[in-house]
């Protein structure tokens, strides 16, 4: 394991909040949990309740990612999976307002909370991708080994 | 040390990348001290800018309504914040016969029934006199260009509606007619309609409603008034609580004095912590400098011997403080304003402050001063040690430099 590999901790990081954020820390709208009842009666899930499971899930694939950057002894992990990070911080930071958009009044918990601290989140997955795969190319120019 | 490109400028900028770690931690603290600064200070322009837009647009100087009701109005004002209570109509009358007072209109606020969709919730919803009032009326003048019909409404920026379609009100279905500019308060979560379709909506409301809207008939829940030009609003506002003591009198410079007051407490905190965080990144930053020369004391005693004055290595350590510290408060400005931006609707909604954005200038006017406050202060932490390295001569600097 490469314990010193500080985008991999990070990465970590990103995942378990993209995992346990919407639920916990920045809310969906929790009425009736998580559904609207329409005008026939039915009830449906309310929109932002597809963006905190897309989160989450995307939270599992960057989970996924760290363990890769924390396991692997390829020299290129942190220069391509960073880039990769940063890629998936794009579709983070665009899912709640684009993708999978929250609910549509702009006081509701969902865009009072999980919606700005979405696109915070990939914008920061963005950042730290794109610096991490950039001093890991510098790392490999100069010819610095994977930290061990 | 003019010429070519080995300049100050190019010696700073190689020094200060010759140790990225330490750059880092010794900037993050003036990022976070001018991010939060900025942020601040974003919000209070912002708040200032509203409210002046929001009171401008309310067009009047006092509002009269039921005693004890004066706090629930002020937040009706602000926030949007549904509420409803009633005078005797008598009032509007009782009120313009005060001395000092030019023009009196009465309105009456109703809470709608709670959407059984998610999105909607409560609606505050005003009625106004269209042959006297001065809040919507000159607004639909200049961009409507015609008077509301019985069966229309005007919504505020923030309703999620469409002109066209249809909002209906205790069982009565509105047209909506047009939708306001936004002003950042509770406007923009306001829908108006006339006056006399209000009572109509209310006599309807027993036979379509799922709850009857009961209005006492000719009944007021606001007199809004505009004082005379020269007169003083406190002054008419004494004296129509001495001839009328059922009422309270929210005076419009006040209710701006008190958002802003508000918000000022609301963030003392905050600011006492960026200023000792500021205070702290400075600390910092004048414990490097005084490392930096001491490290550096032989390499800057061979710049001098070789023939760069004292005024230069003066210069080097400045550019190179200024450089690091502005630098720090350019990426503060940036994370600072991005929060912000991101987060707005959320600190409004937890502090119940109204908020427009500042105009383009105002912004750029204010993350400027922002990063030059921060590069000022990396010059003041540096010149101490600066100075001190300046006033060694040349000889005594590369023998005590070491290796």
């Amino acid at each position: 394991m490469q314990w010193r590999n500080w985008l991999g901790w990070l990465t970590a990081g990103f995942g378990l909040l993209l995992i346990l954020g919407p639920h916990n820390l920045f809310h969906v709208c929790g009425d009736e949990g998580h559904m609207m009842e329409l005008a026939n009666g039915n009830l449906v899930h309310m929109r932002c309740w597809t963006t905190a499971s897309t989160a989450q899930g995307l939270g599992g694939v960057v989970l996924v990612l760290a363990l890769v950057m924390l396991w692997s002894r390829w020299r290129a992990a942190n220069r391509v999976l960073g880039l990769a990070l940063a890629a998936l911080g794009g579709f983070v930071a665009l899912m709640p307002t684009y993708f999978t958009p929250t609910c549509a009044g702009p006081h509701m918990v969902c865009n009072l909370q999980t919606r700005p601290a979405l696109i915070a989140t990939g914008i920061a997955m963005m950042v730290a991708g794109v610096v991490g795969a950039l001093l890991a190319r510098s790392s490999d120019a100069e010819g610095g080994a994977r930290p061990a | 040390m003019r010429s070519g490109r080995i300049g100050i400028l190019y010696l700073a900028v190689q020094n200060l990348r010759r140790r990225p770690g330490r750059l880092v931690v010794s900037a993050l603290g003036v990022v976070l001290a001018a991010g939060t600064l900025f942020a601040l200070l974003l919000g209070f322009l912002g708040i200032q800018k509203s409210v002046a837009v929001g009171l401008d647009r309310l067009g009047a100087d006092l509002l009269v309504v039921p005693a004890g009701a004066g706090g629930v109005t002020q937040e009706a004002l602000v926030m949007g914040s549904p509420t409803m209570f009633y005078m005797d109509g008598s009032v509007e009358e009782a009120v313009a016969a005060v001395p000092g007072v030019a023009a009196v209109s009465g309105q009456v606020f109703v809470e709608t029934l709670a959407s059984s969709a998610c999105c909607t919730g409560r609606v505050f919803v005003v009625g106004y006199d269209p042959t006297t009032d001065f809040t919507v009326g000159p607004w639909l003048t200049t961009h409507l260009k015609r008077t509301l019909g019985p069966d229309e409404v005007v919504v505020g920026n923030l309703l999620l509606y469409e002109t066209g379609d249809l909002f209906k009100l205790y069982g009565t279905d509105f047209a909506i007619a047009a939708r306001l500019y936004p002003t950042g308060m509770g406007m923009d979560e306001t829908v108006f309609l006339p006056r006399e379709s209000v009572y109509a909506m209310a006599r309807a409301s027993a036979e379509r409603a799922e709850q009857e809207l009961r209005i006492p008939p000719g009944a007021v829940s606001a007199v809004l008034v505009r004082v005379e030009p020269g007169a003083a609003p406190q002054q008419v506002a004494a004296a129509i609580r001495e001839r009328l003591p059922e009422v309270d009198v929210v005076i419009r410079s006040r209710v701006a004095q008190q958002v802003v007051a508000g918000y000022r407490q609301a963030i003392q905190g905050v600011l006492a912590a960026a200023g000792a965080g500021l205070a702290t990144a400075l600390l910092l930053v004048g414990i490097l400098f005084s490392a930096v020369v001491n490290e550096r004391r032989r390499e800057l005693g061979l710049l001098r011997a070789m023939g760069g004055g004292a005024r230069d290595v003066v210069r080097l350590i400045l550019v190179e403080a200024a450089l690091l510290t502005g630098g720090g408060g350019l990426v503060g400005v940036l994370v600072g304003g991005g929060l912000f931006f991101l987060f707005q609707p959320t600190i409004q909604q937890a502090l119940q402050v109204p908020y427009l954005w500042p105009s383009a200038p105002q912004l750029l006017g204010l993350a400027g001063a922002t990063v030059a406050l921060a590069a000022l202060a990396g010059l003041l932490a540096a010149a101490g040690p600066a100075l001190r390295m300046a006033r060694r001569e040349p000889y005594d600097a590369i023998r005590a430099g070491g290796a």
